[in-house]
């Protein structure tokens, strides 16, 4: 009884081995640079894999919302107002610095812009600041922030959408 | 044939010390209820998000399925149930009292409140093998010794047999406690295999220039505003000797399994070596640092050796 129990046991114990390194294994390999997000816990770990060389830039992008009546004046749209998570929000500033923007992504842009700002917000900027991989690195105080591209928003609050402007 | 799977048991199920898979629950359990327990103020901003986001991974939809349909986003009022339970029975597991349920629920708790926080679009990666590690202490006898548990069966069995004070104690080793800490072990080989292979197929060689390096801690100082990132960014012969430090790590972690007086040196290496990513790139994996704990056989080996040279 003592001996068969402790077979059991044993067997319980190879079958979590081989479940738990087996799916861990199966997730890692092949190894390449996308990440498998969809099997969590189960992850592998492509992170910061891309190569980078000299000549290439850093790109940091920041959305800033343009209140109605004040065209010179610009709010930042971080992730927190949007209510989203920074990821979603990265991607969605790689989505906007495209030329060819989905309207789908702007209505959300819009909706969500809305609904985080108190103010009545009449426009939707994406500003860039791109440093230089030079020689002996970065230097930060020769990067201004610029704007990259704007969009106007419907003044008309109840039709939530937004118009491209310029690019 | 015959000798591997000779090998394999010994290595995985050789008597090793209740005590040092105790210490291995004593160390995540309390981590994660101290640093890593997740925000219900966070639980209840995602909660509240966009319905468009929701976006649920299939961990998430299985853990729910007893509680709804498949898919269902969870309630503000249901996260709180399993946001308080979730913490009570870690309370419980780190204490040792009913173990192995209590380890259990608390396994549960943790993977669904993390698996609905990365379920809107954002995934991130430290906790993973940590939620992993505390499925495995709840199938082990994580709890037989350094628990509640252990004092009351000590004390039932005294009252039964009459004679407190004199029930023999549980046993000081067992083959069921060693293979937990090398499952760990290998699930660390594994995670860091994956890194440094990744780096290879993706970036070749020239990941090792110094400009990768110098690229990712500038960005990452930009968005976290960490100054010693910046200062690394400007640096990118140190860069590429970090780059190959790091590289170097992840692709012979296997080695502090596979020869165990290496372990400590690996250990030390890691926590160096996420101590720099977390202080230039704030990526926070100290998960991996209570993971480390799966090693304690080796540390306590070393140190027995070096009071040996010692005296």
């Amino acid at each position: 009884m003592k001996a068969s129990r402790a077979v059991a046991q044993k067997a319980f114990a190879v079958a979590c081995i081989v479940l738990v390194l087996g799916l861990q294994a199966w997730t890692i390999f092949p190894p390449g640079s996308r990440s498998r997000d969809r099997h969590w816990p189960f992850l592998n770990y492509p992170m910061y894999s891309r190569a980078n060389h000299r000549g290439d830039s850093v790109v940091m992008s920041e959305l800033r919302a343009v209140p109605c009546g004040r065209p010179d004046t610009t709010l930042p749209v971080r992730a927190s107002v949007l209510r989203i998570e920074l990821g979603r929000y990265w991607d969605m500033m790689r989505r906007l610095s495209r030329p060819d923007t989905p309207q789908r992504l702007l209505d959300t842009l819009s909706r969500l812009t809305r609904a985080g700002i108190p103010v009545d917000v009449c426009g939707v900027e994406l500003w860039r600041q791109v440093l230089i991989l030079e020689q002996r690195g970065v230097r930060l105080e020769e990067s201004p922030w610029t704007r990259f591209r704007q969009w106007t928003i419907e003044p008309d609050s109840s039709r939530r959408s937004v118009k491209p402007s310029h690019q | 044939m015959r000798s591997v799977l000779r090998a394999l048991d010994w290595h995985f199920f050789a008597p090793q010390r209740l005590s040092d898979l105790a210490l291995m629950r004593i160390a995540c359990v309390g981590a994660t209820l101290l640093f890593f327990f997740p925000l219900w103020s966070q639980q209840l901003y995602l909660s509240q998000a966009d319905p468009i986001l929701f976006r649920p991974l299939p961990t998430l939809k299985v853990l729910l399925l007893p509680l709804g349909t498949w898919g269902a986003r969870p309630s503000a009022a249901l996260l709180h149930a399993v946001w308080f339970g979730t913490w009570l029975t870690g309370a419980a597991a780190l204490i040792g009292i009913w173990s192995r349920l209590t380890l259990l629920l608390f396994a549960a708790g943790n993977t669904l409140l993390i698996a609905h926080r990365y379920s809107y679009g954002e995934l991130h990666h430290p906790e993973a093998l940590l939620i992993i590690t505390l499925w495995l202490l709840a199938a082990s006898p994580a709890g037989v010794v350094l628990s509640l548990d252990a004092v009351i069966r000590r004390r039932r069995a005294g009252t039964r047999t009459g004679c407190v004070g004199q029930v023999s104690a549980p046993p000081v080793e067992s083959p069921l406690a060693r293979w937990p800490l090398r499952t760990v072990q290998w699930l660390l080989v594994l995670a860091y295999l994956s890194a440094g292979l990744s780096k290879l197929a993706a970036g070749g060689l020239d990941w090792f220039n110094g400009y990768t390096l110098v690229y990712y801690f500038a960005e990452d100082a930009l968005r976290w505003g960490s100054p010693v990132g910046f200062w690394l960014a400007r640096q990118p012969e140190l860069a590429s000797a970090l780059s190959i430090g790091a590289v170097a790590f992840e692709l012979t972690f296997a080695l502090a399994v596979l020869f165990p007086a290496l372990a400590p040196a690996y250990v030390v290496w890691g926590i160096l070596m996420h101590g720099v990513i977390y202080f230039a790139q704030r990526a926070p994996f100290f998960q991996y640092c209570v993971l480390y704990v799966a090693f304690i056989e080796s540390f306590r080996f070393a140190w027995l050796r070096w009071l040996r040279q010692a005296a």
